[in-house]
């Protein structure tokens, strides 16, 4: 990503000490498929660690409440930069039909708590999940 | 592991009047149960540590507290016709239990309140109330009533905790770490879908875990339940969500 505006800061995914520093903007979104869900579980548990088999993650990526995953800077031609994280919702692929419509927009509410918490001024939401709220934003304001 | 052997087989007669669930009932109630009673040992082990008359009585009111629990179990095993064992030495439990003494002889307070408190009790709180959702009658009732208790616990401990970081936030989280990967590792294998690891020691006859969708349960959710629970709890304190799901996907599977 070395000429790109936009980089994933890895070190800040593997600092043990972390930090909740306010940042600029949060990215909310959510794997559209089992291989993407695989990529983000393998980023997280590092090179060292062999890749969880697939029917580990589709046990396993469900119970994983909504959470920041990595921090984003993007810097302007001018030089400006803005922090950013990104936020996965964890809605697993293949519950994305109506029959999980409850939980879904719980997640992308536990999701909004996370941007909050974050101190993110601009939150972008991601295709789905701006079509599950449909523009009833109240829906992510509980317990925000 | 003595109370484990030839449980079936010595009352044959018994055991044709037993519901066809009642042996997979005996397994996770003898898990919680011995469960109960690591944690009856480590909080009386707390106690010595304690230097606060407050705190002693606080950790000891606790080990009686999780006699009381470990007391409940035997009393639905009984209902339901069967005997309820317990192994403290089972080798999942002894090392999480070893894990815990090494904070006592450290004399590290706050090292044991994480291990108990948020790690195992974690795993308990949210294993019963799976359990209890699904457990028939009074069984059902005495685990979702016991994973109130444990919740206590927690909030209890989350208030000495979170100011104990907010001190030193650095050198709390890097303790969480460090306990983390001594303690869940060993939470993560007992969790795990298949002990590939051999006998638990716990379990009468082999392990209980392919039998659970006779009571409407699975290993999968048991260990999905307990590890958004322990993170919730990790948010609760303040660690950084995206660190503590790296610890968690690291953990084996």
């Amino acid at each position: 990503m070395g000429n790109s505006v936009a980089s994933v800061d890895e070190r800040e995914t593997v600092d043990t000490r972390g930090r909740i520093g306010n940042v600029d903007f949060a990215l909310i979104g959510h794997q559209e498929s089992w291989r993407a869900a695989a990529d983000v579980l393998a980023f997280l548990r590092g090179p060292e660690h062999a890749a969880l088999p697939e029917d580990e993650i589709k046990d396993i990526l469900p119970w994983i409440p909504p959470r920041a995953v990595c921090h984003v800077e993007v810097g302007s031609k001018v030089g400006a930069k803005a922090r950013g994280i990104y936020i996965d919702s964890f809605i697993p692929p293949d519950r994305l039909d109506s029959a999980y419509l409850r939980d879904n927009v719980a997640r992308v509410r536990g999701a909004a708590q996370c941007a909050v918490k974050a101190g993110a001024r601009i939150v972008s939401l991601g295709g789905f999940s701006s079509i599950l709220i449909e523009g009833n934003f109240d829906l992510l304001s509980r317990k925000t | 592991m003595e109370s484990n052997v030839d449980l079936i087989c010595s009352m044959p007669g018994e055991c044709a009047a037993l519901s066809p669930t009642a042996l997979i009932w005996q397994d996770v109630l003898a898990q919680a149960m011995t469960g109960e009673l690591v944690a009856a040992m480590n909080y009386t082990a707390l106690a010595g540590i304690c230097e606060d008359p407050a705190e002693i009585a606080d950790a000891l009111e606790h080990a009686q507290g999780e006699k009381g629990h470990a007391a409940a179990f035997a009393a639905e095993g009984r209902r339901i016709g069967v005997p309820v064992p317990n192994n403290v030495e089972a080798k999942h439990w002894k090392r999480l239990r070893e894990a815990f003494m090494r904070r006592i002889a450290e004399r590290d307070f706050i090292g044991c309140l994480i291990v108990q408190e948020i790690m195992l009790e974690s795993f308990a709180v949210a294993s019963y109330a799976r359990v209890g959702r699904v457990g028939p009658g009074s069984l059902g009732k005495t685990f979702a009533a016991i994973a109130a208790e444990e919740e206590e616990h927690i909030e209890h401990a989350m208030a000495i905790l979170r100011a104990e970081r907010e001190l030193d936030t650095p050198r709390f989280d890097d303790k969480v770490w460090q306990l983390h990967f001594e303690v869940m590792t060993t939470l993560a294998e007992m969790l795990a879908r298949e002990c590939v690891h051999g006998h638990c020691e716990v379990c009468h006859g082999s392990c209980v875990k392919p039998s659970l969708f006779g009571i409407s349960l699975s290993a999968a959710e048991l260990r999905g339940a307990s590890l958004q629970q322990y993170l919730r709890t990790l948010d609760k304190l303040g660690l950084p969500g995206e660190v503590t799901l790296a610890w968690v996907t690291q953990l084996p599977v």
